[in-house]
């Protein structure tokens, strides 16, 4: 492996040593940076971050990308893939033309008209033959806002079908549950900027400096700057996000909500808890009957540390003292992701650490909140927000609500019950039913997917893939993926800089990206393509921006969905196009009105446009009393008040056993991006992780006879991946962890995960599957960088 | 005198030797191979390793690979166009915009900017 000699180096660094050792450095020639023709503002095409950036466009394409130091999200920093990975947007293999699946499985290029009358061909005949509900759209939270709400208006508003879902289900589904249910309203009360303010930051299913690593630098700032500040990380692997932590409270995948119970018992016991706060906030419910102080305590009784400690493997004494410096520190501030939200008890989970924030206070003040992180850059603006969802509308507002519904359709210009009240299938269930046309076991038969890639990515892929191989499938994306592999059609999209839109990041923040370049080839943006479908399906009216002139369709399409959304909870009223062209850092909803600055802390008084907002509180029946200092106005209930539940323990869909004795829990790595088909074409990025691998503890590669890189397979009851061992002391003994980027058929750990879903968020539990390993062979390598290059290649 | 003339022609030599192989191609003294860049470099360069693990570099993920490129695009000191994608008001703010932020941010272990240079706008 190591094919560099200490001598070699240390030849090639004898000029470097010689004039270090006189004070000077060595450097290449005059520096000055590389000259673009215009540096353009936008956001990374990344993470949930959010990071502002520049792009740098010289000649007409993009050369180079540098954060933009005005943001209020990233201050100017980057991570490696917000900083190398959108070079993937000139790789070779960027699809540059529309094209259709021939009788002999090949592809043939066709023209953008063959390709769309073709498409909208089939969606009339399936809609006529079949019924509105045959055909589904499957989008994604790295879609620009415009898109999404325009696909979500074409499917609800003109189709009349509601079958209309994203990857967010696979990913926020549960975090949206508990904000939903907890406060009445999606999204977080507080900002990133409480991070600064924080004295204590409990990190919680969530491998922060890998998944959001500016999110991570931040906080490391601020631990460095103020050493008192406590982190305490609640994760079952000890990752490299524990560097920076004061205590780690380990615990075995699923079984967390024991610990948050039990650290809720400690800072009841020890009156640590802020009764006022509690009397004159919140509700304490098991989600029926309504209960006090006492009855909570009565409820919380078993769950003493101790006892938690045997079901959960977290040491008790690690649990009093998270529970101490949360409730004591003055300022406590929880950061969370997938770890809690892909479970079975997602939306419990989110709960109760609601509870947590909701019995000691810690909410309003600076630097405490009950922050989910969002994994995608558009999860919450594009999809939570725009109600991309089968179950939502607008407004992040479900079907269901009559009064809603009829305000959609007068806002769209559509006739009264146009838009279906009953849900649509939620993604699990829509993969589910997608197959063949002649299969009556399979109602839908037309899926169009948009920037994701599900072949890859649903959990359980031995389920869904002859589905998405019989069904008819249309890809729209910039690269071969798994998903092109069993498309019938592939529509070659723009990349974000060649098209310009809207991102919202978990803040609550949107920030317009400026179209910087022209797309490759004939790629196309996904508004454009939405549009012309509905063009072709007699639905122009209802979608009119069909122009080609790509950010004039963005516009308009913003321009409608912040008027449609203007009296809600979530208005961007506010912040038209031509203000967000001018703001350097974007916009935080609430913000109803063009002179408002955007909101740092919702539901408080004086801090809140929504409490002095009449049409919006007219709307919703909401009467804020004068004397509320906070007040959750989204409360069902109508009293401004948040739910503490009661929710009962719950542990995983599987747990080990004897013939499946592991846990197995997937993540990601800082370089590579999901399915890895971006990053894994830049080389510096591919390098880092050329191939997945399985981490196990080093007692139970002994007990296999496990040595590092050793092949192991790891097999579920669904399915199964061989990877080459990475023996590591950072996780729990039990716990195996395999990254999900990697491409190569043997390598997808997805065929391994759960696809049990959760009863209320429908999101499915990827963290958690029993697992048994066995040793395959020695070391083999499988550093291969492995991307699917070849449109006409198969799934296998 | 006769002394310290010396010591300037021979601090010149070595500046000119280290100025001459810095100026060539930055060639990566060994192939690269697939593997990341810590696989050899934590034991070929075992200070290098820590120094970078303890920076602010280290604790964020920014690999070798970040600041030095791959084997196409291999820098040995990398240039201020890289130090840019991150530090862009610092770049700015430069005074002497010919002069690589390297000559005086030594790696691995560089020396950090003024606090105020990070404080976020928006805390009060
Ligand atoms: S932290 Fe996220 S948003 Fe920021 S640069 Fe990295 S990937 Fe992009």
């Amino acid at each position: 492996m190591m094919n560099i000699t200490r001598r070699n180096f240390i030849k090639a660094s004898v000029a470097t040593a010689a004039a270090a050792s006189i004070g000077l450095s060595v450097t290449p020639e005059a520096e000055a940076v590389q000259a673009v023709d215009k540096w353009v503002k936008g956001a990374c095409r990344f993470c949930g971050t959010g990071c502002g950036v520049y792009v740098g466009v010289k000649g007409g394409k993009v050369v180079a990308i540098k954060g933009n130091p005005d943001a209020k999200t990233n201050f100017g920093f980057l991570c490696v893939k917000g900083f190398l990975a959108y070079k993937c947007m000139y790789h070779p293999d960027r699809l540059k033309a529309p094209m259709i699946r021939q009788k002999d499985g090949k592809f043939k290029t066709v023209s953008w008209d063959q390709a769309l009358d073709y498409v909208a061909d089939k969606f009339k005949y399936f809609h006529g033959k079949y019924g509105k509900d045959s055909v589904a759209y499957y989008g994604s939270g790295q879609c620009m806002t415009e898109e999404s709400y325009t696909f979500n208006k074409l499917f609800k508003g003109g189709f009349g079908s509601n079958m209309v879902e994203g990857n967010p289900r696979l990913c926020m589904a549960s975090a949206v549950g508990g904000y939903m249910s907890t406060f009445g309203s999606d999204e977080p009360v507080g900002s990133y900027a409480d991070i600064e303010k924080s004295k204590c930051l409990f990190l919680v299913g969530s491998n922060t400096s890998e998944c959001h690593p500016i999110i991570f630098r931040r906080i490391m700032r601020h631990k460095m700057q103020n050493p008192d500040v406590k982190i305490i990380v609640c994760e079952p692997r000890k990752t490299s996000t524990t560097k920076i932590a004061d205590l780690w409270l380990p615990v075995d995948p699923g079984t967390d909500l024991a610990v948050f119970h039990a650290m809720a018992k400690y800072i009841l016991d020890n009156n640590l808890h802020d009764e006022k706060f509690i009397l004159e906030n919140t509700r304490i419910t098991n989600g029926k009957d309504v209960t006090d102080i006492a009855g909570y305590k009565e409820f919380l009784k078993d769950f003493t540390p101790e006892k938690v400690e045997k079901l959960t493997r977290c040491p008790a004494e690690n649990i009093k003292k998270a529970a101490e410096w949360f409730a004591k520190s003055g300022a406590s501030m929880s950061l969370w992701t997938m770890g809690l939200n892909q479970r079975t008890r997602g939306v419990w989970a989110n709960n109760l650490i609601h509870n947590l924030h909701l019995i000691t206070g810690q909410l309003f003040k600076p630097g405490a909140d009950s922050f989910s992180l969002t994994g995608q850059p558009n999860a919450c603006g594009g999809v939570r927000e725009t109600g991309s969802l089968c179950h939502l509308l607008p407004g992040t507002k479900p079907v269901n609500n009559d009064a809603w519904r009829a305000h959609i359709e007068k806002e769209w210009g559509i006739p009264s019950g146009t838009i279906d009240p009953k849900p649509g299938f939620h993604t699990m269930l829509m993969f589910d039913k997608f197959g063949a046309e002649n299969d009556a076991s399979k109602p839908i038969k037309a899926v169009i997917t948009s920037t994701t890639n599900p072949a890859q990515s649903l959990p359980n892929l031995n389920k869904y893939i002859k589905g998405m191989q019989d069904g008819f499938l249309v890809a729209i994306d910039i690269f071969p993926t798994r998903t092109t592999q069993l498309a019938d059609v592939v529509l070659p999209a723009a990349f974000i800089y060649e098209k310009g839109g809207v991102y919202g990041c978990s803040e609550r923040r949107s920030q317009l990206t400026e179209k910087c370049v022209e797309p490759v080839g004939q790629a196309k943006a996904d508004i454009w393509i939405a549009a012309q479908i509905a063009k072709r399906m007699g639905l122009e009216k209802l979608i009119p921006w069909n122009t080609d002139d790509v950010m004039k369709n963005n516009e308009m399409a913003w321009t409608e969905y912040i008027r449609v959304t203007k009296d809600t909870d979530h208005t961007l009223f506010g912040a038209p196009y031509s203000r967000m062209k001018k703001e350097k850092a974007g916009i935080q909803w609430p913000c109803p009105s063009t002179d408002h600055p955007g909101t740092d802390k919702r539901y408080m008084k004086g801090m809140d446009p929504m409490f002095e907002h009449e049409a919006f509180k007219k709307k919703f029946g909401i009467n804020v009393p004068a004397d509320r200092e906070y007040y959750f106005y989204m409360d069902g209930k109508k009293e401004g008040k948040a739910n503490i539940f009661l929710r009962p323990y719950a542990g995983p869909a599987e747990s080990p056993d004897a013939d499946y004795p592991f846990y197995l829990t997937t993540g990601r790595v800082i370089e590579q991006w999901h399915t890895g088909t971006m990053t894994m074409r830049i080389p510096e990025i591919a390098r880092a992780h050329p191939n997945g691998y399985l981490e196990i503890h080093p007692d139970d590669a002994k007990k296999y006879g496990i040595k590092a890189g050793d092949m192991v397979e790891v097999a579920s009851k669904r399915g199964k991946s061989v990877l080459p061992a990475h023996i590591v002391n950072g996780t729990l003994p039990g716990v195996l962890f395999v990254p999900w980027h990697d491409q190569a058929m043997d390598r997808m750990i997805n065929f391994v995960c759960n696809d049990a879903v959760d009863e209320g968020s429908k999101e499915p539990e990827f963290k958690i599957a029993a697992v048994r390993i066995k040793k395959i062979s020695g070391p083999k390598n499988v550093a291969e960088k492995y991307i699917i290059s070849d449109i006409n290649s198969k799934y296998s | 005198m006769a002394k310290k003339v010396m010591v300037f022609v021979i601090m010149m030599m070595l500046l000119a030797f280290a100025g001459a192989y810095a100026k060539g191609k930055s060639v990566h003294p060994e192939k690269m191979g697939s593997q990341d860049c810590m696989e050899c470099h934590a034991d070929v360069t075992p200070e290098i390793a820590q120094q970078w693990e303890h920076s602010a570099h280290g604790f964020v993920g920014v690999k070798c690979q970040v600041c030095h490129g791959d084997e196409k695009n291999f820098v040995k000191t990398p240039t201020n166009d890289t130090c840019q994608g991150c530090h862009a008001l610092q770049v700015d703010n430069n005074t002497s915009p010919a002069t690589s932020c390297a000559t005086c941010h030594k790696a691995h272990n560089f020396t950090i900017h003024k606090a105020h240079d990070y404080n976020p706008t928006d805390v009060k």
